[in-house]
């Protein structure tokens, strides 16, 4: 099934939740859609679930409006981030709740709760309470509560956000799993931009009402499109600079005191104002490189396996990711740091102030 | 919220427990253990005779089955309401919720005056529908029967069951309706298997209160029910107060039955506290359900489920506002041998200071009998209940909801036995109260004490107990504590509950009757006085100033304190 | 701690004490009259209360009217039980004065205390202990409405009150709270015998709208309309000529208002002179008008319309005080329990 969302606009009041917002879900497309809290991303997920009407625009499942298709008819399963488990209903009966409205049910009742019961690894489980749950297990009764009707779409809503970070990590490559298996379209909605990376086919980054840039993991966090997409997804350093020279060969920007090289771009000019991003695992203590620096490290952070690093350089404080093995740096030590110009990327949002000098 | 245990700050409980010791429970146990006794030895025969004879088993089972179609009718009748309030926007939506606690406040006999006069033989309704559709008989036999009780009883409590679901249904996060509903479910089945299931602590909880008020209810039974029927109430009533025998044989068997009433009602306290414990648990924080507007135009009135909406609403209309409405038209009214006209003097009556031998004083100073005892009471009542109301809410020990079932106890007995258990404990030394102001400010301070427990103890269980450590923990002391960071976030609720209280003790009747003298008279007392005279108007007139007084309180209420008085 | 709680008790006291001077009511000599709520609100007690008062100055009446006179007995009756009566006075029905008996609540009298006793008819001293002094008397019968009912509507017997055609058409009191339900009463076991007259009462119920807790109530309704008969006295057409008398069987329930002193009374000799003012001619000539009732003192006159407007029953009937003494908790006991249960 594919979703289409064609120029949705969706307003609450006077504040607008969705201004036009066009989006594509292709068939069995994990689609994660990731955003500060408040951007609309969950008025998204009930546009698509039929439980908010749009003020304008059209929702297509296959090419077909959906738009006066009511929820209860549109065929999506939906997960909210609390679950929302009966809790007047055992196991069997929340997962069974769907499957008394479906029609056509190839298998019987009790044997489809038992098929996902033993997919989610919940068997045995059927005639507890939802309070009798853990977290990690209640999560795992709502997604099969979701599947059970077959759902052309899956919706999930911050589905992991309850749960402590260990289970978030295991259970979000149970969702991949499980998703993979049904082939299902699906939509999952989320605050944390590293599980959209994790677990998405494609991610769609929204700030507010509006969606910035739609892509694969990688490209979304190499190739951040817009300056709010490169400073919400991973971490990084956005660096704010002029450019001081624009030719065939490279493009070079004053930023603070001192000056970075990257790729040639034709689109630019001199003196206009642009940011660029350096992502820290991209930065070495390196001589030889496009861009060198010396600095002095302001900070430090131990992670386990890796080494972060604050350092104050001409061009500003730089976060590095060095290898736990040099551990050695110490807070006050001066260092060299370098990287090359292929890993400098021209976050080019047209939103940013630019005066074009001459 | 945080449980605690037993400690020196419980000390405080001593002084409210003391006072319920000598004016409620003393009193009480000296009532009710003339049913344990025969000639002064311990005896269960008249326990026995009340169970075993066929005209008091009559009695309790008419009792309960009164009650349970009472407390249906006001489920029937105060669920589409909460709907109503919680999915839709109509005008004066706010005002609308507000004034459902009015009926509650109102005099039993303002109540039963509005419903003579609303569905009498030659009330306003039966008489519009004899015109209108050429009728000899009146069609609507409403007043003198068990519908007439019911319905009465219904006006009094659907909006507990109401104000109990609304602020469930408020509470309760939409999105287990929204998952049922992607999971195909219409709306019917999302009712019948998710929402009615979840609000059922609500409504159970606002059920077992309302069929204690009605198990309990007297004057209603009495007067709309025409004489015919008899509760343990009234048959409390005519055995201790009116039956007379030398020997005390009816003294006795009505002490056994108001034993076996109190069980009964106590046992349904219990269930009551333990239900609303539970509802306490279920708090979640979720944002605000969407309404859409009630009426968008003149289709709407064609469409079935609407359609049933407006039949609600109309039937509630002629329901609920219809004996207030009965009541004010009667008040502006006066009969003429010419057919009737629209009069004032039925207020310059009321408001007069001459002296009225019907009162022993002057209505005017009957208004202010009212404001005076109301006011003396919540002053006595307020911090009891504040105690206890913190007691229920922050302290946890084994037995403890029976512990708080006894201490709403006086919620499971009716003002009748109240009040005779003061004046036979009262009415010799050393403490002689009764016919004195004292005795009725007591009595009505015993009797609104518990619903200002009940709207007190969420006002604590809301309140972050964090916020007291945190100033302790910053040297303040426990008392410091409670005047600076509880009270000033206790004050919405405190004002509620002792508006509530305030409006309790202005509709209180059987209980100032019993007790007071001539010259103590207040408003209801006043109306009931007046209703023994030919002038109908003034009864009305007086009943008016009382809906409007409480009416406007809960308004200027709302405008305050919404919250605050959501919880009530 | 002790402290806090000993000003929490003080401010309580204050408070119940501030509520006490509410409504002080002056110092000073007293007396204390219990009646029966038509009596105030109709009756000569505003009358009574200033020339009494204005004879003896100083002194002030008060009215105590909580209910109708059954009730008011039982709260009497209570008081004394448990500690003693304000009251002074009691004004209230013969039928239950052996009742009061048992109780020893009235002080007895002698005619020569009350020197207007000698214009009261022997007829009416029922009580030779003169425990009730008779200041007013009169017949319980039937009331119709007249522009509801026509003449040949009208039913003539006990038997005919049963028939469907008068299906709620009647308006009667309760015998336990109402002098006058159960002057009513003792009426019916007066014609079907102390056997027969519950299963009366067992036919009689269909035609009963309402049973209400005491005349005033009961006569209210019927002039709202709500039925076209109720049960009340022979004198009420002087009221009211839309109002007429109907005589069941030809007879009307003999039925005695009094007063009786209390025998707990600080103020026994101005408790006799009030009833000796009670039976003076100028209270008992505003009797008629106010109370609808024939006046005790034969040297009263009855207004002139009265000749006509009064109907005197021809057969003026009451059951022995005597009878009603030892019989009366049965039948009151018998009759709650039917007229509730049906059977």
């Amino acid at each position: 099934m594919r979703v289409t969302l064609h120029k949705i606009t969706k307003r609450f009041g006077s504040t607008g939740a969705l201004e036009g917002v066009s989006l594509e879900i292709n068939d069995g497309e994990l689609l994660a859609l990731v955003g500060p809290s408040g951007c609309g991303k969950t008025t998204l997920l009930r546009v698509v679930a039929g439980l908010e009407t749009p003020d304008s625009g059209d929702i297509l499942f296959d090419g077909r409006s959906v738009l006066s298709v009511p929820p209860e008819r549109r065929g999506v399963g939906l997960v909210f981030q609390n679950y929302a488990l009966f809790p007047h209903m055992t196991v069997f009966h929340n997962i069974a709740y769907g499957l008394k409205f479906a029609k056509n049910l190839p298998v019987s009742v009790p044997g489809r709760v038992r098929e996902l019961l033993k997919l989610m690894g919940l068997e045995g489980l059927e005639d507890r309470m939802p309070s009798e749950l853990s977290a990690g297990q209640q999560q795992r009764v709502a997604l099969a509560r979701a599947l059970a009707p077959n759902p052309n779409v899956l919706l999930l809503d911050e589905p992991l956000s309850a749960l402590d970070a260990k289970l978030r990590e295991r259970l979000r490559v149970e969702i991949k799993k499980i998703q993979r298996a049904f082939k299902i379209t699906t939509l999952y909605v989320t605050h944390d931009q590293e599980e959209a990376l994790a677990v998405a086919d494609r991610v769609a980054v929204m700030s507010v009402a509006r969606i910035e840039q739609v892509g694969a993991p990688t490209e979304i966090y190499n190739a951040p499109a817009t300056e709010f997409v490169a400073r919400f997804i991973g971490r990084g350093n956005l660096l704010q600079g002029r450019v001081v020279r624009c030719d065939r060969e490279e493009l070079v920007l004053s930023v603070g005191d001192g000056f970075i090289r990257t790729r040639a771009d034709g689109s630019l000019w001199v003196g206009q104002a642009i940011a660029v991003l350096v992502r820290p695992e991209r930065i070495r203590f390196d001589r030889y490189a496009d861009n060198i620096l010396m600095g002095t490290v302001v900070g430090r952070e131990f992670a386990g396996d890796a080494l972060w690093l604050h350092i104050e350089t001409a061009a500003g404080v730089l976060v590095v990711k060095a290898d736990a093995a040099q551990s050695t740096i110490a807070d006050g030590d001066a260092v060299q740091i370098g990287f090359s110009a292929a890993d400098v990327w021209v976050v080019t949002d047209r939103r940013l102030p630019s005066t074009p000098s001459r | 919220m945080s449980a605690r245990k037993w400690g020196g700050e419980q000390a405080l409980l001593a002084l409210p427990l003391l006072f319920l010791a000598i004016f409620f429970y003393g009193p009480l146990v000296n009532l009710l253990r003339q049913g344990l006794t025969r000639d002064g030895a311990p005896s269960l025969d008249f326990i026995q005779a009340v169970l075993t004879d066929d005209y008091f088993q009559h009695v309790i089972l008419f009792t309960l089955a009164q009650a349970l179609l009472s407390t249906l009718a006001s489920i029937a009748l105060g669920l589409p309401l909460a709907y109503l309030l919680v999915h839709y926007d109509f005008p004066l939506k706010r005002v609308v919720r507000s004034l459902t606690i009015v009926p509650f406040v109102l005099p039993a006999i303002t109540v039963a005056l509005g419903f003579a006069l609303l569905f009498g033989r030659t009330g306003y309704l039966n008489r519009f529908l004899m015109g209108l559709f050429e009728l000899s008989e009146p069609p609507l036999p409403i007043m003198y029967s068990l519908t007439g009780i019911v319905l009465a009883h219904a006006f009094y409590n659907a909006p507990i069951i109401t104000r109990a679901v609304h602020a469930a249904w408020e509470r309760l996060d939409p999105r287990y309706e929204e998952s049922a509903r992607a999971l195909g479910a219409s709306r019917f089945y999302i009712f019948k298997d998710i929402t009615l299931p979840m609000l059922l602590p609500g409504v159970l909880s606002g059920a077992a209160l309302v069929f204690i008020f009605c198990f309990l209810s007297f004057p209603i039974v009495l007067s709309v029910g025409g004489g015919r029927f008899s509760t343990i109430e009234v048959e409390i009533y005519t055995r201790v107060v009116t039956r007379l025998d030398p020997q005390f044989i009816n003294y006795k068997i009505g002490a056994a039955l108001a034993l076996v009433g109190l069980v009964i009602s106590l046992g349904m306290t219990y269930f009551y506290v333990r239900l609303q414990g539970e509802f306490a648990r279920q708090v979640e924080h979720v944002r605000p359900r969407p309404t859409v507007p009630l009426f968008r135009g003149v289709r709407d009135l064609f469409r079935p489920t609407r359609l049933v909406l407006f039949l609600y609403v109309l039937v509630s209309v002629v329901l609920f506002l219809g004996p207030i409405l009965a009541v004010v038209a009667d008040s502006l009214w006066e009969d003429t041998p010419a057919g009737g006209r629209w009069t004032l003097r039925w207020y310059s009556y009321i408001f007069a200071p001459d002296y009225e031998a019907l009162l022993g004083d002057s209505p005017l100073q009957a208004i202010f009998n009212s404001i005076g005892f109301g006011v003396a009471a919540t002053l006595i009542a307020l911090p009891m209940g504040m105690v206890f109301a913190y007691v229920i809410a922050r302290l946890r020990w084994r037995g403890q909801r029976l512990f708080d079932a006894l201490l709403m106890a006086p919620l499971a007995t009716s003002s009748i036995v109240v009040a005779f258990a003061l004046l036979q404990t009262f009415n010799a030394p050393p403490l002689r109260l009764v016919g004195t102001a004292s005795a009725v400010i007591i009595a009505h301070a015993v009797i609104i004490f518990p619903f200002i427990v009940r709207a007190l103890v969420p006002v604590w269980e809301n309140l972050d107990f964090k916020l007291v450590e945190m100033a302790r923990s910053l040297g303040a002391s426990r008392l410091r504590a409670l005047r600076e960071i509880e009270l000033p976030l206790l004050a919405g609720g405190l004002l509620a509950g002792a508006v509530f209280a305030f409006a309790l003790s202005l509709g209180e009747m059987s209980a100032t009757l019993m007790l007071a003298r001539p010259g103590l008279n207040t408003m209801p007392v006043a109306v009931y006085r007046f209703l023994s005279q030919h002038a109908l108007g003034a009864p009305s007139a007086m009943s008016t100033v009382m809906i409007v007084v409480s009416a406007v309180a809960f308004i200027v209420l709302e405008r305050w304190g919404e919250r605050a008085l959501k919880r009530l | 701690m002790l402290r806090r709680v000993a000003l929490v008790a003080l401010l309580s006291g204050l408070v119940l004490a501030w509520g006490d001077s509410l409504a002080q009511v002056g110092e000073g000599s007293k007396l204390v009259v219990y009646t029966y709520e038509s009596f105030v609100a109709w009756g000569p007690a505003k009358f009574i209360k200033t020339e009494f008062e204005k004879q003896h100055p100083g002194l002030e009446v008060e009215f105590v009217a909580a209910g109708p006179s059954r009730a008011m007995f039982a709260r009497l009756v209570n008081e004394t039980i448990s500690g003693g009566t304000p009251a002074d006075l009691f004004l209230g029905e013969i039928n239950d004065v052996p009742r009061a008996k048992k109780f020893g609540l009235f002080a007895p009298i002698t005619p020569q205390e009350i020197p207007n006793l000698q214009f009261v008819p022997q007829e009416l001293l029922l009580d030779p202990d003169l425990t009730i002094v008779p200041y007013e008397h009169g017949f319980i019968t039937l009331v119709y409405d007249s522009t509801k009912l026509q003449p040949q509507e009208l039913p003539k017997t006990f038997e005919d009150l049963t028939k469907p055609q008068y299906r709620k058409k009647l308006i009667v009191q309760n015998a336990l709270t109402s002098s006058v339900g159960q002057s009513f009463l003792f009426w019916t076991i007066f014609n079907y015998g102390d056997g027969k007259y519950l299963e009366y009462w067992r036919r009689l119920l269909p035609s009963i709208l309402t049973i209400q807790p005491g005349w005033s109530a009961a006569y209210k309704l019927f002039t709202k309309g709500e039925a076209p008969m109720v049960v009340s006295f022979s004198t009420d057409a002087c009221f009211d000529a839309r109002y007429q008398p109907l005589l069941l069987n030809s007879q009307g329930y003999r039925t005695i208002f009094g007063a009786s002193v209390v025998k707990s009374t600080d103020n026994p000799k101005l408790a006799r002179e009030f009833i000796n003012f009670l039976l003076s001619v100028a209270v008992q000539e505003k009797l008629p008008d106010t109370e609808v009732m024939f006046p005790a003192n034969s040297q009263a006159k009855l207004p002139e319309r009265w000749r006509t407007c009064a109907v005197v029953p021809s057969e003026p009937v009451m059951i022995p005080l005597n009878y009603v003494a030892e019989h009366a908790d049965r039948w009151l006991e018998e009759w709650a329990r039917l007229v509730v249960t049906g059977r």
